[in-house]
């Protein structure tokens, strides 16, 4: 079918985010740009989830925040269901909060001490003007039962409950507006292996129920894997691969993306992967390495490599890297 | 997921005021500072009906007597009952204590909000200004300011507050920036929270306990600070009874009378401890990082 029902949901292209770094305090001179995401493009369907992998410090969480307006980007363009994210009006952007909503890594530090959790999920909707106080109230309620604590714990605050509850909160109160999106930045890396089980597939049953689309934005692949139907790879800033789940897991194509897989651990016991061992370090993203940023530790490099930044190709139907090697389908 | 209960079946738990509470009350210092405090304040109302005699009673033929049954505290040098003094000066004393801790937390803690939640130049200015004044030692500044004033108990109330004003600003603009960079912020932020909203039921909540915990600390300061003033001469100035100025009389029959010196700086002693006291308990109960 053609028309807006085969619209993604969320399109991003040419993202970036350069922080600029500056001697001295405040409006000193210039001293270099962190560019945490150097041109970054995806889409994301509806109710589909998209993983983005990388190490700390490639910018996934930046990507995160960028697309929800939490931080203003330097460059590119982001369009939810065909709106400008990056150009709408303050009462656009109220509308555009109520559909794209953010679960955050850390339980502890996401719910504010002082209010009980039945306000802190309730809030959202009596702010927007969308429910009175009781009806929130109401609606709080069935979601705290929904999330399976008990509606008895409205009146409660955070410090009562354990680290997998306080995400439960979490989840309800990005689910109180019912968006048709959310940016899960790690949502379960702070919680035990056994928790983070439940939570990703109280998630899953959330998707397939409320047909929300997730960023779900992870290191761990063992994780990504489950939950996802893409996963894009990223390094240093830049999306360097980008396919569908199985399709990466099967067949990575970019070196880096090869590497990450083989530290996955199997789970035998005596058994272990071929691990490709990468050499050095990341870069600093103040100075990246000229041509692909991944020159320097690529076990596979060529001359190439290190003159020229390699363009994103399709490798396959919807398979894509940026890498000299691949070659385009 | 189970479906619980109705809205009926909700029972309301523990605010986070009483949790302190709770706390609060099982430091046995922290009681014994309270009631202390308590006590003071109770003596400062109902002076009138505590004390025996009026505080500038001469009564013939009972000047400097040692304590007695009579004269729980002896008489001063015109025949004044000491106890009736002590307990009318504490009027003095919680007075200013604190109205001129309400004085600088009314005019500190908005600036210290406007300074942190706003930033830029705004913040710039006020802490420039905030800076210039913090820059003299409190007693100084208090001394400057009442000789402009001119002396009297109210006047000191107004200095004090004037000194005090940046350091609750520099605290509470402290507070709101560390509270600006929580998750919990930013939170609310994407959920599309309004402006407002985030200031009074987020930023505002989170802030307060730390300026609980310096106002009641303040407060013993402010005892001091008046009865230093008084002493000097420069603060409640007499027939007003003040525990300072008592100080400052008995200083040349000290030798003889002790009492006369004894029992003010009992009273200032015990009035400041029993503050700070209470001011650390606060401090305990209020502190998130402690366990329960």
């Amino acid at each position: 079918m053609l028309g807006k029902e085969s619209e993604p949901l969320l399109s991003v292209r040419g993202l970036k985010k350069h922080f600029p770094v500056r001697k001295g305090l405040g409006a000193g001179r210039l001293k270099g740009l962190v560019k945490a995401v150097d041109g970054v493009g995806f889409h994301i369907e509806k109710a589909r989830t998209l993983g983005l992998v990388g190490e700390s410090g490639c910018g996934k969480t930046t990507v995160g925040r960028l697309i929800l307006r939490l931080l203003e980007p330097t460059e590119g363009y982001i369009f939810f269901d065909g709106l400008d994210v990056l150009t709408l009006s303050e009462s656009g952007l109220l509308k555009y909060r109520r559909q794209a909503q953010i679960i955050f890594q850390d339980p502890y530090s996401s719910l504010n001490p002082r209010m009980c959790i039945g306000k802190a999920i309730a809030e959202s909707l009596i702010s927007h003007g969308l429910m009175k106080k009781n009806e929130a109230r109401e609606r709080a309620m069935e979601l705290l039962s929904f999330m399976g604590l008990s509606s008895q714990h409205y009146y409660r605050y955070p410090h009562e409950f354990s680290g997998g509850q306080r995400q439960r909160v979490g989840i309800a109160r990005a689910l109180a507006l019912r968006p048709r999106m959310i940016v899960a930045d790690e949502p379960v890396s702070a919680l035990d292996v056994s928790i983070q089980a439940q939570i990703i597939n109280l998630m899953e049953e959330i998707r397939e129920q409320f047909g929300i689309a997730y960023l779900f934005i992870s290191h761990d692949l063992g994780v990504v894997r489950h939950i996802s139907n893409r996963v894009a790879v990223m390094y240093l800033g830049k999306i360097v691969e980008l396919a569908g789940t199985e399709a990466l897991f099967e067949n990575p194509v970019h070196p880096y993306t090869e590497a990450l897989l083989a530290a996955v651990p199997v789970s035998h016991p005596r058994l272990r992967r071929k691990r490709i061992i990468l050499s050095g370090g990341v870069p600093s993203p103040l100075n990246p390495p000229p041509g692909c940023a991944f020159h320097p530790r690529c076990p596979r490099k060529i001359d190439r490599c290190q003159e020229e930044t390699p363009e994103w190709k399709q490798v396959s139907p919807g398979h894509f890297a940026a890498c000299h090697l691949a070659i385009g389908g | 997921m189970n479906a619980e209960g109705n809205a009926q079946d909700i029972v309301k738990t523990d605010s986070m005021a009483w949790i302190v509470w709770k706390r609060f009350v099982k430091r046995k210092v922290a009681l014994l500072g309270l009631g202390i405090f308590a006590a003071a304040v109770f003596c400062a109302v109902f002076a009138d009906w505590i004390a025996p005699f009026g505080p500038n009673e001469m009564l013939p033929g009972a000047q400097l007597l040692p304590p007695s049954l009579d004269h729980l505290m002896g008489t001063d040098m015109l025949g004044r009952d000491l106890f009736s003094r002590i307990v009318h000066g504490s009027r003095i004393s919680i007075y200013v204590g604190v109205v001129s801790m309400l004085i600088a937390t009314a005019v500190g803690v908005p600036l210290g909000l406007i300074s942190g939640y706003f930033g830029r130049w705004i913040d710039q200015i006020i802490m420039r200004v905030m800076d210039v004044m913090l820059a003299f030692p409190v007693f100084l500044l208090a001394i400057m300011i009442m000789v402009v004033l001119g002396a009297s108990a109210t006047n000191v109330c107004t200095a004090l507050g004037i000194v005090y004003i940046p350091r609750y600003a520099r605290i509470v603009r402290g507070s709101v920036l560390s509270i600006r960079e929580n998750e919990y912020i930013e939170a609310v932020r994407a959920l599309g929270i309004k402006r407002w909203r985030i200031f009074l039921l987020h930023i505002l909540p989170n802030c307060l306990a730390p300026v609980l915990v310096v106002v009641s600390l303040s407060i013993g300061v402010a005892i001091i600070a008046e009865a230093s003033l008084s002493f000097l001469g420069m603060g409640t100035q007499p027939p007003t009874p003040s525990w300072g100025s008592d100080l400052r009389d008995a200083i040349s029959l000290m030798e003889l009378n002790p009492w006369l010196a004894i029992f003010p700086g009992l009273a200032i002693l015990l009035t400041v401890l029993g503050i700070n006291m209470l001011g650390d308990g606060l401090r305990d109960a209020t502190d998130p990082r402690l366990k329960q």
